[in-house]
């Protein structure tokens, strides 16, 4: 039966309707390598999914994109998974992703490094969010599998070391699709049930790049970021370094060192406290002895003899000085009197009475001066001779001026 | 004095510390040796009095039933 000509929009609605409705291209699985990645405006992911022979168009929405569980990188092996999509208007189809998955070393080493440069681009690696670690935590949650050995072993060598510290079991999934949500959330819950806690351990024990995968995945990165509570990341063996590791305030190389840094050695501390106490004993004994010696030095009968000692040379000195003034005193009274005698002698020379012992005699007025001539004198005046033995009182008859 | 005895292990071996480093002045008065000394002795009690405690809990957290229980290993 021939068919009659149709539409090219016919046509392409058909293949769509035939495509769309298969039930393997709904939901298939397929390996390639990634390349011709985009990321567009508005968080959409384009991207060429091939391998020797052929290519396939592949598209991831924003909201897929966000949770897948690896980074896309140019060149890497993945597994995805999603449905046949055809363009009608365009006669072309693609694989839209619902999810893909990756394996292998190799593959997984590019999707770690690709998150490891954004993050660290982000700055969640930076030093300076690094929260101290604790040096005498009271309480530590441990975020990891409860049944695992790396629970057990963290908790034998806190019990081993510090019998003090308080020890809280948070359970979660450290492995598949699953863990990086349960770990994540199990941060945040930590966070908000126990904020008195001091310190996170977040770890697991050892196993393949898959098995650790959880702590290379951002979900886990950013709720490490984000805890108040500083953590230390513990995951598998010295050589595996992970997302966790770089993000957390602290990377422990394993388990068992997690427990190890995460609480200090109590009887450590005993011996601290008890040299220090020593060392207080001592010191103050010294001091003490040291002022003992000062006193010693300075004691009280010294300090007797010594104000004797001053209070005599005192003595010595004021009585010195009260000899000294003796003696000048009598030396101003012996000239005292010298000059006494020699003024006196002097005085003698010029008496006026000694010229009467020669027979001279002196004449006053009635006021008792010494008459020094006949103007002194008027008729009836009484004058008074004076002599050597005695005195004549007489009355003027006559004044005679002349020789 | 008696809120030393309130002090946690890290702040209470700060200040035994301080004390024993003050003690260690050249030109400390006696009065003030024997307090600080004093002082000393009272942080170190405390910081026994933490070590010694030792009444460890381990616990793990039933994330169904919100709760902690004891935990065996």
């Amino acid at each position: 039966m021939a068919i009659k000509p149709i539409s090219v929009a016919q046509l392409n609605s058909y293949i769509k309707r035939v495509l769309q409705t298969d039930p393997l291209l709904g939901n298939v699985s397929v390996i390639g390598e990634v390349s011709n990645l985009k990321f567009h405006g508005l968080g959409h992911i384009f991207f060429t999914l091939k391998d020797q022979n052929s290519r396939v168009s592949c598209y991831i929405s924003p909201d897929d994109y966000n949770n897948l569980r690896y980074e896309l990188t140019e060149g890497m092996e993945i597994t995805v998974s999603g449905y046949v999509h055809v363009y009608d208007r365009g006669g072309s189809y693609s694989l839209n992703v619902r999810d893909i998955s990756v394996e292998g070393v190799g593959n997984l080493t590019l999707a770690y490094e690709k998150l490891k440069a954004k993050l660290e681009m982000e700055g969640l690696f930076d030093f300076k969010y690094k929260k101290s670690i604790p040096k005498f935590p009271k309480q530590i949650v441990i975020i990891s599998s409860d049944t695992g050995a790396a629970v057990r072993d963290i908790i034998k060598i806190i019990k081993a070391r510090n019998d003090i510290i308080n020890i809280i079991v948070y359970p979660c999934l450290v492995q598949g699709e699953d863990a990086a949500a349960d770990i994540s959330q199990g941060i945040t819950e930590v966070n908000e049930l126990f904020p008195e806690t001091d310190l996170i351990i977040l770890g697991r024990g050892g196993g393949s790049i898959e098995d650790l995968w959880a702590f290379n995945e951002e979900i886990v990165a950013r709720s490490i970021f984000l805890s108040d509570i500083p953590i230390i990341s513990a995951v598998g063996h010295e050589t595996d370094f992970t997302i966790s590791d770089l993000v957390a305030d602290k990377r422990a190389a394993t388990p068992s060192e997690a427990a190890q840094i995460a609480v200090p050695e109590v009887s450590l501390l005993k011996e601290t406290i008890e040299d220090k106490s020593t060392e207080l004993f001592q010191r103050i004994k010294q001091i003490v002895q040291y002022n003992n010696l000062l006193v010693d030095r300075h004691n009280i009968d010294a300090l007797k003899s010594k104000i004797s000692d001053k209070i005599k040379m005192t003595e010595m000195y004021v009585s010195n000085l009260g000899r000294q003034n003796i003696y000048s005193m009598e030396t101003i009274l012996f000239n005292c009197s010298m000059r006494l005698e020699e003024l006196k002698s002097r005085l003698d020379s010029l008496n006026p009475y000694a010229i009467l012992d020669k027979g001279y005699a002196l004449i006053s007025n009635e006021n008792g001066e010494l008459a020094m001539g006949v103007g002194a004198f008027k008729p009836g005046d009484f004058l008074t001779v004076i002599f050597k033995d005695g005195k004549i009182r007489c009355s003027v008859n006559k004044v005679i001026r002349g020789k | 004095m008696d809120k030393i005895n309130k002090l946690s292990f890290e702040e209470a071996l700060k200040g035994l510390e301080n004390t024993s480093e003050a003690l260690k002045s050249e030109d400390l008065t006696l009065e003030d040796a024997l307090l600080n000394f004093e002082k000393g002795m009272k942080y170190y009690e405390r910081c026994k009095e933490i070590l010694d405690e030792a009444k460890q809990k381990i616990l793990v957290y039933d994330r169904s039933k919100g709760e902690l229980q004891d935990f065996s290993s």
